[in-house]
């Protein structure tokens, strides 16, 4: 008997280790599968004239994506601009805090990561930082992900060339929604009829999501 | 000559009376309309040498970094700490803020510290909330964690705080910081009673400054009238020998300085002195007009006559007095500080002007007058005996004469070494003086009050991006840290390490540790909201930085070393590859200065050279000439010695000294050496009685008359003007006994036999 209890731990162990070993989300791999994307729409923000990333409306299969690059010399400030922005959208009062709470600390620590990916480049004429965060929303399916992208430009937009996905995890739903229609409300700079009209066809069940 | 002259004056003094009275009349009033409108310059423009490539290096400075004539304004209370007193802080920075021509006002009421935060650095205001509960300590907390602000914002006792007012860049209208100036100051006294304030900075030293050259034109001018009608009375006792001089001087002043504003001149501290030296160099050849006059002797039915021989006889005298002290003058010109050129040139002008007057306007009013009675000219009994005992005392003892006057000269010679060169704008006025006494408290509570500025940058005019350019910044700011005179220094430096710090949570100020993080900084700074700590020390594109050296409020020697020993170790530590270019209105003034000396040993050798040219023309002999040489060197080595033992500067003003008083002291031995030569008929014993005993009294009455009105200048209210009066005034006594005793004795040492000198 306590050669089986042995080999069910020892099973367990492997099991573990062996999922704790895969890349963070291998597990999601067909979410975040970005060579199906059809980029639907795209903005520079915060300005074309002061370009510091670029949030794209994406349909990848029946997901609905809504992914922002950031590729700039002072990434820590966009990102603390994004935390701060986030700190003020979910109140410890409103549901989904605590989803906010994991999202900005996740943030932070793929803002150092970049940082440190940043100092090991091995292009020294790179003089942007990088970072990638997805919301994606299906059905049955709400997750954020945050990756190192490598970028090129071309056109004054930006193209994902690859990327090495930092972290991934399931959100609920309704935070997931809610910061997708905000971001897409503040970078496109969008009304309520407008948003609605652009995820039409994304998203068969966008009157739930402006309901909410 | 002599025949032309003669037909000339006879002229003047019978058919050309009207018609030549007419044109002075008339040049007069025209000249005076201009003369009414003269300005004062509100700045020190013409106190800076004009040299192409300092004054383009300046402009640039300008153009990158703004105004460099901050204003520094200081608050001083017990308790400055404290809530109450901070809101009055707070109060004045608002409403200093709000005056027109400011561009910016820093102080601890609106100074901002950086904290570390999850995302690095965070701007927030240095004073704590005064609802604070702990605000004392959190203040003093605030205060030790940002040590950069110490000696410019706030005091080491923490009682005085110190109040940066940067103003717009207004090169086009100085009167606009007078203005302002004056608002300011009307500020702090309204609010005088709730603390104690003091006002300097270079804009105020020099807003001052024309304050007091106009408050000088106002007192020292008609001073000086008035001392020059006390001396005429005194000698000549006679209504006409007291107004017919003045007026003579007062039209030779005007016509002087109607062309001054034509030439398109503003007064400057240098300047300013134009009119009362004119107003007493243009005594000068009436006093000896006037002297001939009073010696007429004959009928009156024959007084043109007579007065025609009298001015022919000094007409040569007269015009070569006035040639060789425009000459003296003239060789002022070659200097270059513009100020110094255009005092030369114009108190040249003025001296021939003045003769032109003396042998016109002064001839044809004396030729309406009758012949004075024998009682003037025979002259005062005092002068009289005391002339005739000199005379008889370098006849009888020329040697010993010579002696003494060796010996004084080699007392003075001792004195030389001493002499220093040394330009202090704040040192120029009294020590009484409102900015004098502002200017050094500051100096003692906050960081100094002048600024060395550096200018850095590639010699490729690529970006200081580098970790190694800041790296050396740091090295070079540490070179300076350690110069005697060096309060601080301020450059990009010390809010890159306030970033540093705040970015990377560390309790130690340091640069970025490598060029990544550089370059996040760098760009952090450059995308700040608040432009403004920034732009004062390095352009947006990095090409340039600058770099200020803070000082206390020493004079221009101390400071041109510094910059020289900052400049030669800062270009061996930066190397080859950068330009380390010293500038600002305070270097300006410092190399400015160090160039006196080399212009004034040029301005001297040249009106000396100029002066012996003109008597040798007139005497046509190399040996008088050279003995002419000896009784003007000495009292000057006299007056030099002097200052070197009194602690006298050579500045702007006392540089002046030598070539103005070579030319004027001439004059006395020219009068001398040409009524000598003419009497002397093979024994100079006697020729030097009679010419002593005969000039002698015109030559005193002259000099004391100058004396008397140069020294009117000590009523100045700068420094230098003051020793430029005292000395030249001195000096022109001290030639008068060296005319009057050591000349004699040369004469008699020289010419013992009955060889003739024509």
């Amino acid at each position: 008997m306590r050669i089986v209890m042995l080999t069910w731990i020892g099973i367990f162990c492997l099991a573990t280790w062996s999922i704790a070993a895969q890349e963070p989300g291998a597990r999601y791999a067909g979410q975040l599968d970005w060579t199906r994307d059809l980029i639907v729409k795209r903005v520079v923000v915060p300005s074309a004239d002061q370009p510091e990333g670029e949030v794209q409306l994406i349909r990848r299969g029946d997901l609905l994506v809504v992914r922002t690059l950031l590729s700039s010399r002072i990434l820590k400030r966009v990102v603390a601009a994004i935390d701060s922005r986030e700190n003020r959208s979910w109140p410890e009062t409103r549901e989904g805090h605590i989803d906010s709470l994991r999202y900005r600390e996740e943030l932070f620590r793929a803002t150092e990561k970049s940082w440190e990916a940043f100092r090991q480049r091995s292009d020294r004429n790179r003089d942007r930082q990088t970072l990638a965060i997805e919301f994606i929303l299906g059905p049955n399916q709400s997750l954020i992900a945050l990756s190192l992208p490598q970028l090129s430009e071309k056109g004054g937009n930006l193209c994902l060339i690859d990327k090495r996905s930092l972290k991934v995890w399931r959100g609920s739903e309704d935070y997931v929604r809610a910061n997708i229609l905000e971001i897409i409300k503040d970078s496109f700079h969008l009304d309520d009829a407008a948003i609605a009209e652009l995820l039409k066809p994304l998203w068969p069940s966008h009157k739930k999501a402006l309901r909410d | 000559m002599s025949v032309l002259v003669q037909k000339y004056l006879f002229w003047l003094l019978t058919s050309g009376r009207y018609p030549v009275l007419g044109c002075i009349l008339l040049i007069t009033v025209v000249l005076a309309l201009f003369a009414a409108e003269v300005s004062v310059e509100q700045g020190t423009r013409s106190m800076s040498a004009h040299q192409p490539g300092q004054l383009a290096d300046h402009e640039r400075f300008l153009d990158l970094f703004g105004n460099d004539e901050d204003l520094l304004l200081t608050i001083t209370h017990p308790q400055l700490l404290t809530p109450a007193v901070l809101d009055l802080l707070a109060e004045v920075t608002r409403r200093l803020s709000d005056l027109e021509g400011v561009r910016r006002v820093f102080s601890l009421s609106n100074a901002r510290q950086l904290v570390s935060s999850k995302y690095g650095a965070e701007i927030r205001p240095l004073l704590p909330s005064s609802d604070n509960a702990d605000f004392a300590r959190v203040l003093l907390a605030a205060l030790s964690a940002n040590p950069e602000y110490e000696g410019l914002l706030i005091s080491t006792d923490r009682k005085t705080a110190g109040l940066v007012i940067s103003l717009k860049d207004q090169r086009g209208d100085p009167a606009q910081r007078s203005r302002l100036i004056g608002e300011v100051r009307e500020l702090m006294a309204n609010l005088g009673d709730r603390a104690e304030f003091h006002l300097t900075g270079v804009g105020v030293q020099q807003s001052d400054v024309a304050g007091y050259i106009q408050r000088d034109q106002r007192v020292i001018l008609p001073m000086v009238a008035i001392a020059l009608m006390v001396m005429l009375a005194v000698i000549f006792r006679r209504l006409s020998g007291i107004l017919l001089p003045l007026l003579a001087t007062g039209i030779s002043l005007i016509w002087t300085m109607g062309l001054y504003v034509l030439g398109g001149f503003e007064l400057n501290t240098i300047t300013s002195l134009l009119s009362p030296v004119v107003m007493v160099l243009a005594i000068s050849n009436c006093v000896h007009i006037y002297n001939g006059w009073l010696h007429l002797d004959g009928a009156d039915d024959h007084r043109i006559a007579l007065l025609v021989d009298k001015v022919d006889e000094l007409f040569v005298p007269c015009l070569f007095t006035a040639l060789t002290t425009a000459l003296g003058l003239v060789s002022l010109t070659i200097s270059s500080v513009p100020a110094v050129r255009q005092f030369g040139l114009f108190a040249a002008v003025g001296v021939m002007i003045s003769f032109l007057v003396s042998l016109t306007l002064v001839p044809i009013v004396l030729s309406y007058l009758p012949l004075p009675g024998r009682r003037y000219r025979d002259g005062l009994g005092l002068l009289r005996w005391t002339l005739q005992a000199i005379a008889g005392l370098t006849v009888r003892h020329p040697l010993a004469i010579m002696l003494v006057a060796l010996l004084l000269l080699g007392m003075a010679l001792t004195g030389l070494p001493r002499l220093e060169n040394n330009t202090a704008l704040v040192a120029f006025l009294h020590t009484d003086a409102p900015l004098a006494v502002d200017t050094r408290y500051i100096d003692e509570h906050l960081a100094g009050v002048n600024a060395l500025e550096f200018i850095l940058e590639k010699q490729d005019g690529s970006p200081l991006a580098e970790l190694d350019d800041y790296t050396k910044l740091v090295a070079f700011e540490a070179l300076a840290q350690h110069q005697q005179p060096v309060t601080s220094v301020f450059s990009i430096l010390s809010l890159l390490r306030q970033l540093h710090r705040a970015e990377s949570g560390s309790q130690s100020s340091e640069l970025p540790a490598d060029d990544d993080e550089l370059h996040y900084e760098l760009d952090l700074l450059g995308m700040a909201e608040d432009q403004y700590m920034q732009s004062r020390f390095l352009t947006p594109d990095l090409q340039t930085a600058r770099i200020s050296v803070w000082l206390h409020d020493v004079g221009s020697r101390s400071a041109a070393a510094v910059t020289d020993k900052l400049l030669e170790q800062g270009r061996a530590l930066f190397g080859s590859d950068y330009r380390l270019t010293p500038t600002g209105s305070f270097y300006q003034m410092n190399h400015d200065s160090n160039r006196l000396v080399a212009d004034m040993v040029k301005s001297f050798s040249l009106s000396i050279g100029l002066v012996l040219l003109s008597i040798l023309v007139l005497l046509r002999s190399l040996r008088l000439t050279l003995l002419a040489m000896i009784p003007n060197v000495i009292p000057i080595l006299w007056a030099l010695g002097l200052m070197g033992f009194c602690g006298i500067d050579l500045s702007t003003g006392t540089a002046m000294i030598g070539a103005v008083v070579f030319g004027l002291a001439v004059d006395d031995t020219i009068h001398y050496l040409v009524h000598y030569r003419r009497i002397y008929a093979g024994v100079a014993r006697e020729a030097v009685t009679t010419t002593t005993t005969r000039t002698g009294r015109a030559l005193m009455i002259a000099s004391l008359v100058l004396a008397v009105g140069f020294w009117v200048g000590c009523f100045s209210s700068f420094k230098p003007t003051v020793y430029f009066s005292l000395l030249v005034g001195g000096t022109l006594l001290g030639a008068l006994i060296c005319d009057l005793l050591v000349l004699p004795a040369c004469l008699i040492l020289n010419c013992p036999s009955r060889k003739g000198v024509r």
